[in-house]
């Protein structure tokens, strides 16, 4: 068991005192009166610890039965009088030289304690006296953390800020530790488990663990430790609603997206590097904080590995991708003197929901690993320390490179817009040209038709109907249905082959592509007025010859004489003579 | 003078031979043996006893054996196998040649002679229970031979009587009512002796073997506690192979308690059961067994050996032993059963042979300082008895 601060920081030992004197001490006075208790029972600070846990303590002892004589009733009474119903004193006294073994005597605060120590005392020093031999108390220290939490949550109230607010409290874990080295035990990778199950850690809140023999705290988002001997000077960390909701949202991305892109034999974790990304607000907690740290160096690991599995020796297997698949086993001893690189690495591959720069990292991780199948925590974060630039540089050519796409295909973008714009306005040209070339054709037909009424006014009106009738139908038939519609069913061709175009041009997005397809519109609409003015053009024209013709026969039926006829002087080589 | 002669009687008992004596340079030897008298099959040959009144000054003395009846005899017979079972310490006399020896010696001689020298013990014995901080009591001397072997030897016991209240009926005005009275001289019963010793010569002549039950006695006794096998017997102690096998199985749990750290689950088990495996055996040498006891921790033997080595006798100046015998009876529980104490002085008593496939000691997980136990078991009920 390590010693988790320095002897300056920690609470001094000293005997209990009945009440907390001021309202910002009550959490350390649990621990002074816990330290009290252990001096009383020759329970050192080491192993106190040694027996807390995230619920409770529990400790076993034996110790001369002299030095419990030692202990004043009146002792006990601020004994129970701090700690209330959380705690519970096994006495039995033991000995070779006991002609029978004693029943155990339990003090709790609702049996008078002090009497019953009293009167244990009093039955044990006769039985002692008696005995020839060493005897000894056998002591179960039994305390739970009803009280000490009670007042946690209480100071928790209090703080200002958002945090401090029913909304924050409401997602907020808060755990209390009489000794700082009892927390420490939980700041392994393979203690995943009593982390999510304690609800220290938490996909939809945040926790504050106070460790009361000690001052100091570490702050970070989602977790703070506090030490709780300097409460009333404490800085306490300040966070926007905004700003809890802002890292919500980014932890929730990064544990998605290690979810997506790990495999994990172990049920998944809430605690994430990140998460363990602790400040440090008031000095004290040093060691505790080097611990965070290798735990998030760890954690860290685990994010970067493809796959975590765990084994039954509650290790965890660590395995990187690449040539070949290196193996690491956590928890390891050392935490490879990294300073952070692996923390940092995982940092910055999570730091987008996106998974590029997880793909980056891993790839670049892979590639500094020495050879050989398995590596340890300390090749991990050598590994790290030169993948991250590495992964820095590959991420910049990979954007480069995305950006030469992205040009290239808005470039072959560009040129179908002007390809097809070329196109409609080559279409709305081939229109305009037909239409020319039809009214020419219908002009000069008339005019061969009068040409023909002056040089043959007898067989006139019959050509002019039959050219009427000939020319009608082709403006019709012809133009107006055959001509516009193949042109019609060209023109849409085209605009599927200039939509399908723009579909293949890689890295636009959907509104680049609308866009795109938006920008002939002005030449597409010129093309369809055009097509509908050469359709009206052709269709009345072919009605106009189909009456011509019409007119022409019924004239020529009702003996109506040809427009010669009519009193114009025709010259005619065939004229009749007057009689 | 009568001597009783009386039938046989068998009482069922267990108890090693007391087997531990101080050597030279502090190093106890240890050697095993049966104590006459402790399988209970005992004869009583003769018998006296005598009233030392030490609260009012009065010392009674029997001038003749005493009778004994069945009923006495099995009670008698009783005592000497309460005591070699429950006996810490055996002994010699520190004087060879003292006035003690020579009576103890004179007790097997003829009937005069025996009961002349228990009246001389018994005035020894009364001139130490001067401060009246000692109960009084009676001290009664037994001749007696064990298991059909003719050889005899001697109990010394000291008999706190007891009292309780009696009834009895009168006839009062020609009408019967019951009277209540106290009755104050009542042989006390086998688990009520604090002070006895049996002692058994190899050979005629040849110095004494004791065996003695003393809850006084011990490296702490000191002053009136002492008074018996220090002021009267004067007997340098050494622990027996009860003491020494309770002791040894303390000395393991304190070690273990102050190595706990460095032990998980499975080692912590492979120790429980390397102890299990040692005390299953007449001896135990406790080098081997901290060789076996930790096989992961080859670092920690050294400390465990020595720890046991040089704790297993009390007392100072520190005796060293290497070896000792084992009282099969003190750990008969020990070895029949695995009882394992959890929180809130939770006990689970499992029998040792199925302990293995109740709980898988690998399989016990450690979250922070908390242990966790799976337990296979097809049953599951609350004992109401």
């Amino acid at each position: 068991m390590i010693d988790v601060s320095s002897p300056s920081r920690r609470h001094p030992t000293g005997p209990a005192r009945a009440a907390p004197s001021s309202p910002a001490e009550p959490l350390a006075a649990y621990a002074e009166t816990l330290a009290a208790i252990g001096a009383a029972f020759g329970l050192d600070a080491e192993r106190l610890a040694a027996a807390e846990d995230l619920e409770r303590l529990e400790a076993l002892t034996r110790l001369p039965f002299e030095r419990l004589t030692a202990i004043a009733a009146a002792e006990v009474g601020k004994w129970f009088a701090r700690f209330g119903i959380d705690l519970e004193l096994d006495l039995q006294l033991t000995g070779l030289g006991l002609p029978e073994p004693a029943e155990p005597v339990t003090l709790h605060a609702e049996g008078a304690p002090e009497g019953a120590f009293a009167h244990f005392l009093r039955d044990a020093e006769h039985a002692a006296s008696d005995s020839g031999s060493p005897v000894e108390v056998q002591v179960r220290l039994a305390l739970g953390k009803t009280q000490a939490l009670a007042a946690a949550h209480a100071t928790l109230a209090g703080r200002p800020g958002y945090l401090g607010s029913a909304e924050a409290l409401e997602v907020t874990t808060v755990a209390v530790f009489y000794s700082a080295d009892a927390f420490v035990p939980l700041l392994s990778p393979d203690q995943l488990p009593a982390w999510q199950a304690s609800a220290l850690a938490r996909d939809d809140g945040r926790a504050v663990v106070f460790l009361l023999d000690i001052a100091g705290a570490l702050v970070g988002p989602a977790l703070e430790v506090i030490g709780a001997c300097e409460l009333a000077t404490l800085p306490w960390l300040e966070l926007t609603q905004a700003g809890w909701h802002a890292f919500q949202q980014q932890t929730a991305d990064a544990r998605a997206l290690r979810e997506a892109e790990s495999i994990w034999t172990l049920p998944a974790s809430a605690l994430t590097s990140v998460a363990l990304d602790l400040a440090t607000r008031s000095e004290g907690l040093e060691a505790i904080d080097q611990r965070v740290a290798a735990l998030r160096e760890q954690i860290a690991a685990m994010e970067l590995a493809t796959a975590v599995q765990s084994r039954d020796d509650e290790r965890l297997v660590l395995r990187f991708a690449g040539q070949p698949v290196r193996v690491c086993v956590l928890p390891a001893p050392d935490t490879g003197g990294g300073r952070g690189a692996v923390s940092r690495l995982s940092g910055w591959a999570y730091a987008s929901a996106t998974p590029d720069r997880l793909y980056i990292a891993r790839d670049c991780l892979a590639r500094q690993f020495p050879a050989g199948p398995h590596i340890t925590v300390a090749d991990l974060a050598g590994a790290a320390r030169l993948a991250l630039p590495a992964a820095l540089a590959t991420f910049d050519l990979y954007l480069k490179r995305q950006a030469d796409t992205y040009f290239a295909a808005r470039q072959q973008a560009r040129d179908a817009v002007a390809s097809y714009a070329a196109d409609v306005r080559k279409a709305f040209a081939d229109l305009a040209s037909d239409v020319t070339d039809n009214v020419y054709r219908t002009v000069v037909l008339a005019l061969g038709v009068v040409i023909a009424s002056i040089v043959e006014p007898a067989a006139s009106v019959f050509v002019a109907a039959l050219g009427a009738l000939l020319f009608g139908g082709y403006l019709i038939g012809f133009c107006w249905y055959f001509l516009m519609r193949s042109r019609q069913t060209r023109f849409e061709r085209e605009r599927a082959q200039f939509e399908q175009r723009l579909a293949d041009v890689p890295g636009l997005t959907e509104d680049e592509r609308a866009t795109y397809l938006g920008r002939p519109e002005g030449d597409e609409a010129e093309f369809w007025r055009s097509y509908h003015a050469a359709r009206r053009i052709y269709l009345w024209l072919g009605v106009a010859s189909v009456v011509v013709f019409g007119v022409l026969l019924l004239g020529h039926a009702l003996g109506v004489p040809p427009l010669a006829a009519t009193g114009a002087p025709v010259p005619s080589a065939t004229a009749a003579p007057e009689p | 003078m009568v001597r009783a002669r009386t039938a046989t009687t068998t009482r069922s008992a267990t108890g090693a031979r007391a087997a531990a004596s101080v050597g030279q340079a502090g190093v106890v030897s240890s050697a095993p043996g049966a104590i006459p008298g402790a399988s209970g099959r005992v004869r009583i040959e003769a018998i006296i006893q005598h009233q030392l009144d030490n609260q009012g000054a009065q010392l009674v003395l029997a001038q003749e054996a005493g009778l004994l009846t069945a009923e006495a005899h099995e009670l008698f017979a009783s005592y000497i196998a309460a005591t070699a079972a429950r006996s810490d310490w055996t002994g010699r006399f520190a004087e060879s040649d003292g006035d003690v020896v020579a009576l103890c010696a004179a007790l097997l001689g003829p009937e005069q002679a025996f009961v002349e020298a228990s009246q001389q013990l018994a005035q020894l014995l009364f001139h130490q229970m001067r401060p009246r901080t000692i109960s009084a009591g009676d001290l009664a001397a037994l001749i007696y031979s064990a298991d059909g072997d003719p050889q005899r030897h001697i109990a010394l016991l000291k008999l706190d009587p007891q009292s309780r209240p009696i009834r009895a009926f009168q006839r009062v005005n020609g009408r019967l009512r019951v009277v209540y009275g106290r009755a104050d001289n009542l042989l006390p019963d086998e688990r009520h002796l604090q002070k006895c010793a049996l002692l058994t010569a190899a050979a005629p002549g040849a110095s004494f073997d004791i065996t003695l039950l003393d809850t006084q006695a011990g490296p702490t006794a000191a002053g009136v506690a002492a008074f018996f096998y220090r002021g009267f017997l004067g007997v340098a102690l050494a622990p027996s192979p009860r003491r020494l096998t309770r002791r040894f199985v303390d000395l393991c749990d304190a070690w273990l308690d102050a190595h706990r750290a460095a032990l998980d689950p499975a080692a912590l088990f492979a120790f429980y059961a390397a102890r299990r495996a040692a005390l299953d055996q007449s001896d135990v040498e406790v080098a081997p067994f901290a060789e076996r006891a930790l096989p992961g921790h080859p670092e920690l033997r050294y400390d465990l050996a020595e720890t046991l080595a040089l704790n297993l006798v009390e007392g100072e100046p520190p005796a060293r032993l290497e070896q000792f015998s084992v009282d099969r009876a003190v750990v008969s529980s020990l070895l029949r059963y695995v009882t394992l104490e959890l929180d809130g002085g939770a006990r689970l008593r499992v029998r040792a042979d199925r302990f293995a496939s109740l709980l898988d000691p690998t399989r016990i997980r450690r979250t922070g300082n908390r242990y966790e136990l799976t337990i296979s078991t097809l049953t599951l009920r609350e004992v109401s008895d």
